[in-house]
């Protein structure tokens, strides 16, 4: 099976001014080569400040990349831009970290779910497709949900919120950065099903980004390990965490208090 | 039980349509508005204004270009507040010159919000080098003092004044007031941009005018109606200015002419204070009406600016 999407050689700096003159550059990303099989959830892990937040935001385009190549099935996009790059735009989407602040407070729920069916141009009726997707991220029953504002609903139906917006788009690739970071503990599981939902039913590969490890060995099925922009270690989950090899996975996994406890 | 509630729920929602979702907006925002004591006085003093200006444009006691009256008489029964020094009547002139005073305030505020709103939405939606090329046009409007394109512009329309009317004096007042309300568009639409919302916007792919329209103007918008406040006085103060110094036209009955004749006139070394009084009050008064609107509005849009009433339980225990 072909690669959804495939990075080479990725690499970002970003500059900093010192003075009149200096410029230091600072790598953000040092050669990173990651890929992404359809049906499939991988894990992207590491400390704050490993780059993998830079690394989901080349990867949607709000970043440009210094160097390296991003190929998705197979095609360069490293330089895609204007309507190319919204037709990818398309079949790539992104779950922010704080559901707090990726929601509009301003419009209501509906509108959120809305506005992708029409920005796509949705050829059925909108309306059912927004019930159907609301049930899917089971957000029920949907009419009760549909006028209320994102302050009125709890975080984790925020974020389930968010995921049906961008689930209304039909996307490949979801990239999901910290999705549940933010949530309190007990709502944490439900977001975590429903992505492994996603994956199953829809089949949509996701790139799950966090620093927890105790919730990529519950959904994921390949990790990165990333540290200081550069990836030290990937491979199945369960071989990665039972028998690290990189003296920074080891760490990782030490502070952790127990990777396969279940939260 | 639930079931039922469900139900009653859907009906609800049925029921409401997008129209009844909009009023009920605007009364929401309304009733903010009035529920604010500031700015709940605003409101009453602003509309008494209004209300003053609209009989004034249907009705005043005497004409008040006429001068029917003997000079410089202090209030009596037959005028109200006297007469000025070349004998006319000073509450035909207040009442008369009420509108062309706010009809100046509000267009300046109109049109100045309007270009500032433009201009610092698009500065704070471009790329870096737009937005600073922009930025350096904003700040030469900052810097430029007002006074001295008053004057220029004023004496260079001195000769073509008379069929245009108050258009100069509008068209110097935007353009010497626009630049500050850009520059606080352009910083918080530069901050709006970075929010997650917006950024998820861009992903869905929305259009940069969907964006602006439907998302920024949004969130800014009691920034937006507090500026369109803030353009407003200055609008009315402008005139009067233009007015005292003589570069607009002094034939024409306001508030601001009104003060130019009188202090033509030196009134205040003659004593007929009941000819420099009432313009002053006048302008003092919708200057103070629009200043409060502005404060209820920074308390509705910021709440830490918000005073909370003690209950009267508490004092009685």
């Amino acid at each position: 099976m072909n690669e959804l999407i495939r990075t080479e050689n990725l690499t970002k700096e970003f500059e900093t001014r010192k003075g009149f003159t200096g410029i230091t550059k600072i790598k953000a990303l040092d050669n990173v080569n990651i890929s992404l099989y359809p049906n499939e959830i991988v894990g992207i892990v590491g400390a704050s400040g490993s780059g993998k937040s830079t690394l989901a935001k080349i990867l949607v385009f709000l970043y440009k990349s210094t160097s390296g190549k991003i190929y998705f099935k197979d095609e360069d996009i490293t330089k895609i831009h204007g309507k190319s790059l919204k037709k990818y735009r398309k079949e790539i989407q992104m779950v922010f970290q704080d559901p707090y602040a990726s929601l509009d407070p301003y419009h209501s729920i509906e509108w959120h779910i809305k506005r992708p069916l029409l920005i796509s141009h949705y050829s059925g009726n909108i309306d059912d497709r927004i019930d159907e997707l609301m049930n899917m991220v089971k957000l029920t029953p949907p009419e009760s949900y549909k006028n209320k504002f994102p302050h009125q609903v709890s975080g984790g139906q925020r974020q389930r919120v968010y995921i049906a917006r961008v689930l209304a788009l039909n996307p490949q690739i979801l990239i999901a950065d910290e999705p549940v970071s933010m949530l309190d503990v007990s709502l944490r599981i439900d977001v975590l099903d429903l992505l492994l939902k996603i994956k199953n039913e829809l089949g949509i590969g996701i790139i799950y980004i966090t620093h927890d490890l105790n919730t990529v060995s519950m959904v994921t099925d390949r990790i990165y390990v990333l540290h200081n922009g550069e990836v030290v270690e990937d491979g199945h989950t369960n071989t990665i965490l039972t028998s690290p090899q990189d003296g920074y996975t080891k760490a990782l996994i030490e502070a952790a208090s127990d990777p396969y406890k279940r939260i | 039980m639930e079931e039922k509630s469900n139900l009653n729920e859907k009906n609800i929602y049925n029921k409401s349509t997008k129209s009844k979702v909009r009023t009920s907006v605007i009364k929401s925002t309304l009733g903010t508005l009035l529920k604010n004591n500031k700015s709940k006085t605003g409101f009453i003093m602003l509309l008494s204004i209004i209300t003053f200006s609209i009989i004034g444009i249907f009705y005043s006691p005497y004409n008040p270009n006429a001068y029917l009256f003997k000079i410089a008489q202090p209030p009596n029964s037959v005028n109200l507040l006297g007469t000025t020094g070349y004998g006319q009547d000073v509450f035909s002139e207040l009442l008369r010159g009420a509108a062309p005073t706010l009809m100046i305030a509000f267009t300046v505020g109109l049109l100045g919000t309007l270009i500032a709103v433009l201009v610092g939405i698009f500065a704070g939606f471009t790329s870096k080098t737009t937005n600073a090329v922009i930025n350096i046009f904003i700040n030469i409007f900052l810097v430029i003092p007002g006074v001295l394109l008053i004057m220029l512009f004023g004496t260079y329309f001195m000769g073509i004044r008379q069929n245009l009317g108050y258009l100069p004096t509008i068209i110097i007042l935007v353009i010497t007031g626009w630049a500050f309300g850009a520059r606080t568009f352009r910083s918080i639409t530069l901050s709006i941009v970075k929010r997650d919302f917006v950024l998820s916007s861009i992903l869905i792919g929305e259009s940069k005018i969907s964006i602006i329209v439907r998302q920024i103007m949004r969130a800014i918008m009691p920034i937006i109606v507090s500026n369109f406040f803030f353009t407003s006085m200055y609008g009315a103060m402008g005139l009067t200015f233009i007015e005292y110094l003589g570069v607009g036209n002094i034939q024409q009955v306001n508030w601001g002419t009104m003060l130019y004749w009188a202090i033509n006139y030196e009134a205040y070394l003659t004593g007929t204070w009941w000819w420099i009084l009432p313009p002053s009050i006048m302008i003092s008064l919708l200057m103070f009406s629009l200043i409060l609107l502005n404060f209820g509005l920074d308390e509705m849009a910021n709440p830490s600016l918000r005073v909370f009433k003690k209950k009267k339980r508490d004092k009685n225990e």
